[in-house]
């Protein structure tokens, strides 16, 4: 991997790059879906790259390639600065990059089983049985699980002698039953929707979510929300499990406060953001008790890692602080504007895409009691769980989530579920209505590895800390 | 090219049923925002997948290289995973090879420079007199290659060009989408001009309360639609799993008779392989035939399971997703975008969909935001830009409440396989569940 990335850099370097970075990856992806007891889906996918990103003429060019051969890697390096000098035709001012400390390292994530070493025969027979006990449920006509694993090695060198290789193992998997009778589907999901629950582990990730114990109730609930009227459409209380509070806060906090956004550079794509690069310091996010981390240190976090791909150490910043908007997530170029250094969140998917800001871990930060205190504190309103749908607008105000499970609460107790739930909300509103987070014994970081943004898209995998909190007057059962 | 690759694979699992699928590309995009290029990749990609299924039991490996170690690896490891997974009771074999009938597509394949397509940014930022503009163009030039032991060998190419742009005014924004063949077949500057204006057009909007609207929707909205409509139940796996719209509807009046869909590869517009990811020749289906519920799209697997032929419409094998529609088109009707806005008293021209997802497979209700120039129309005229607005909707409810269809198609910027070809359409009683800041 050294020779082909000093290549690739050198040749970059002599062909007139000012700034050069290079990331060679070999990668392995290993996923496996059953649906009701026959494996649908096996991948299993081994790859290798180079991405090569330069500067040249004060403008950005990147190119990269599958084919390692040396002449390849000649032409993709000169190709990558052509590309740059092309870019110059329109520019502006150069680009220029905060300052970086030169590092050499390796890093590596705590891994207690390789999940490529658990034979293959020993996950699909987990999956199996799981499919198997939900589709003995009355009505459950379809029952899927899946596990995913990721393994990555990746060497990051640049023309300021900063020289990191990275090992990275990540797992995830989950379990779900679908309800179906006379035109209507209903689906629950366990650890999540989407394959369930993903961190950067290794396969004792899936030993401890214990799919088998968890299959029979879920497909119990798809079952009886069959049965169950739909979520009333009023304006009342709502409370969000944990898995439901990290989407909020994915699509309502962690896209709008990444700086490229802020300033323009995805606007043709997903939009910009209702935040100005003049807010930091001023905006009030949310209600005082709203607190947001960027944490990529988090041990298991999705968007946990040692340095980003610019370089860059993982990092702990204050985003919100007592419900005031006091940081963004960076890269060098866009800290550079703010007379900053980068906070570290700058990563590409693979070797065959350029690295932009993406969020690391995004976390609400725990507050306090349990789910059940919250409850009881609650004498009437409606608790959602488990993401179904999401959207929101091109500056990230105006959402609407779907959830698969609703249950309404009166004089402090669950009583009879609800199908179809949704909300809506105008973002600072919404967090403005926020008051009560449950406490560190219901916070978890919850793992999001489809993350898309960028053109060509991009898919990044991002963890976010959460437990359920608790948001006051919100519309919910749109229809 | 690839092909003696895919034939070594095959020759080398003898008396197995093998299936090797390759796809190559080479993808050069000039993604410009703040009216200058921001971002420039040139990336050469490679992927290729080898299936053996060892009595009804599968195995797949894919890798991105293709040295003789690297194939004979990969092939044994395939085999080792097939024999420790569960045969598949479903399983119908590999296809057999099957004339494809479709005309090759007059693609002019090249390789454009950097530079050129830098030029092509400049002519559109320069054409948007001092407006930002963002957007991105694309070269994609990709290669599949599909083998099987029952003889399948198969290569197609397709080249294309995209522009997709955002022109912005302060508070306001217009957008652009043109996917064509040839790079000249791209008019940079009109484009710009039609972003311009709309954005101009679209400053100070005002706030409009959500509630049920006519609505003339431009093309690249009513490609959201189409296109979400062809993820949720035109698949006959889908169907066969009771979790399509179609379910009982076969034959059935499901939208306004002015309603036809078809997936339809040989349309002169249409773009994209030949043949789909089994090898097995794409067919024209007509979906939806003057509003009623006509026929299903079929892989090989589904086909053999429900008695038909397939109809080309095959992801790669084995997958979760099923057969969906590759070609989605709305067939033109005879109006212009001007008669449907002069024909409405009070309505909302919406120029796109944003963020639309799906709330309800089997009513078809998904929900979004319009983007980049939502107006009032009053009277016949566009008098109001409005702020961005949340759509909570039926598409079959808004297909039955379908008024008049646009005399020309466009192809959709959303799409989920190949462009989706779609004219404007007015609509009545279109639901507006919220409003923006």
């Amino acid at each position: 991997m050294r020779d082909i990335a000093y290549m690739a850099l050198n040749t970059a370097l002599e062909y007139g790059a000012t700034f050069c970075e290079v990331r060679v990856i070999k990668s392995r992806r290993q996923g496996i879906t059953v649906k009701n007891e026959l494996v649908e889906e096996l991948i299993d996918r081994v790859e290798e790259g180079i991405g090569i990103r330069v500067i040249a003429n004060g403008s950005w060019g990147f190119a990269g390639t599958s084919f390692l051969d040396k002449s390849n890697i000649i032409e993709t390096a000169q190709k990558a600065v052509k590309i740059a000098l092309a870019s110059s035709l329109t520019k502006k001012r150069n680009v220029e990059l905060s300052t970086a400390k030169k590092i050499i390292a390796t890093w590596r994530n705590p891994v207690k089983i390789n999940p490529f070493e658990v034979p293959l025969d020993k996950k699909v027979s987990i999956l199996i049985e799981a499919t198997r006990i939900m589709t003995r449920v009355k009505d459950v006509k379809i029952a899927e699980g899946s596990m995913d694993f990721w393994e990555t090695e990746k060497l990051f060198v640049n023309s300021e002698g900063t020289e990191i290789f990275q090992h990275i193992i990540e797992s995830g998997g989950g379990i779900s039953a679908y309800g179906i009778r006379e035109g209507d589907v209903q689906r629950r999901s366990y650890p999540n929707s989407f394959g369930g629950q993903y961190e950067t582990r290794g396969y004792e990730l899936i030993e401890e979510i214990k799919l088998l114990d968890n299959a029979q109730r879920i497909a119990e609930e798809a079952s009886a929300l069959l049965d169950a009227p739909e979520c009333p459409s009023t304006i009342t209380t709502l409370i969000l499990d944990g898995s439901q509070v990290a989407l909020q806060v994915h699509e309502s906090i962690g896209h709008p406060i990444e700086l490229d956004r802020i300033l323009g550079m995805e606007a043709s794509y997903a939009g910009t953001s209702f935040i100005s690069i003049n807010d930091k310091g001023r905006l009030k996010y949310g209600s005082k008790i709203m607190n947001i981390t960027a944490d990529a240190t988090l041990p298991g976090g999705l968007g946990s890692f040692g340095f980003d791909d610019e370089g860059i150490p993982a990092q702990r910043v204050d985003i919100v602080r007592d419900g005031i908007l006091v940081g963004f997530l960076t890269n060098r170029e866009t800290s550079y504007i703010l007379g900053e250094t980068s906070n570290g969140t700058c990563r590409a998917d693979g070797w065959r895409n350029i690295p932009i800001i993406r969020m690391t871990n995004i976390n609400l930060e725990p507050g306090t009691g349990t789910l059940e205190d919250l409850i009881k504190d609650t004498d009437e309103g409606i608790f959602m769980s488990t993401n179904k749908s999401w959207s929101i607008d091109d500056r990230r105000l105006n959402f609407q989530f779907g959830l698969e499970i609703a249950w309404e609460i009166k004089n402090g107790k669950l009583t009879r579920i609800l199908k179809n739930p949704n909300y809506t909300g105008i973002t600072p509103e919404f967090w403005g209505s926020l008051d009560a987070v449950c406490g560190s014994s219901e916070w978890k970081i919850w793992g999001v590895p489809n993350c898309g943004k960028g053109q060509p898209g991009q898919l990044a995998h991002v963890g976010h800390g959460t437990s359920p909190a608790r948001f006051r007057n919100v519309r919910v059962g749109v229809r | 090219m690839y092909l003696d690759s895919l034939s070594y694979v095959i020759d080398k699992a003898k008396g197995i049923d093998t299936e090797c699928f390759l796809i190559s590309n080479r993808r050069i995009l000039t993604r410009f925002a703040n009216s200058y290029i921001h971002q420039n990749v040139s990336v050469d990609d490679m992927e290729l997948s080898i299936r053996v299924v060892l009595n009804g039991k599968n195995g797949k490996i894919s890798v991105n290289q293709l040295s003789k170690d690297t194939l004979d690896s990969a092939l044994e490891r395939a085999i080792e995973i097939a024999k420790i997974t569960p045969p598949d009771p479903d399983y119908p074999g590999l296809p057999t090879p099957a004339a494809v009938n479709i005309e090759r597509q007059d693609y002019q394949i090249r390789d454009i420079k950097p530079e050129v397509l830098a030029q092509k940014v400049k002519e559109f930022i320069d054409a948007t007199s001092n407006l930002n503009a963002s957007g991105a163009l694309e070269i994609s030039d990709t290669t599949i290659a599909i083998a099987n032991s029952n003889g399948i060998a198969l290569e197609d190419r397709l080249f294309t060009v995209s522009l997709e742009a955002v022109v912005q005014d302060g508070d306001s924004s217009g957008y652009v989408y043109s996917m064509e063949k040839n790079l000249e077949d791209i008019d940079f500057i009109s484009l710009a001009k039609v972003a311009s204006d709309k954005a101009r057009m679209g400053r100070n909007p005002v706030e409009l309360s959500p509630g049920y609207y006519t609505v003339v929707l431009e093309p690249q909205a009513v490609g959201t639609l189409v296109s979400f409509l062809g993820l949720m139940g035109f698949g006959a796996k889908q169907f066969a799993e009771g979790r399509s719209f179609l379910v009982g509807k076969i034959g059935e009046k499901i939208t306004s008779e002015m309603i036809s869909i078809w997936d339809y590869p040989s349309h002169t517009r249409a773009i994209g392989f030949l043949f789909d990811f089994e090898g097995l020749p794409r067919r024209d289906v007509v979906l939806i035939d003057k509003g009623v519920a006509k026929n299903l799209v079929y892989d090989f697997k589904y086909a053999k399971k429900m008695g038909k032929e397939s109809t080309g419409n095959g992801l790669p094998q084995p997958n979760t997703d099923g057969p969906i529609p590759f070609n989605l088109t709305l067939l033109p009707g005879e109006s212009s975008l001007e008669e449907m806005i002069a024909s409405t008293k009070r309505g909302i021209l919406v120029t796109r969909f944003h963020y639309t997802n799906i709330v309800d497979p089997i009513k078809t209700v998904i929900t979004g935001m319009t983007r980049d120039g939502t107006f009032l129309i009053e009277d016949g005229e566009i008098t109001t830009p409005v702020k961005n607005m949340r759509f909570t909707q039926s598409i079959l409810e808004a297909l039955s409440s379908t008024e008049l269809i646009g005399k020309e198609l466009f192809r959709s910027g959303e799409h989920f396989i190949y462009p989706t070809l779609v004219p404007a359409l007015k609509v009545n009683n279109f639901q507006f569940t919220g409003v923006t800041r």
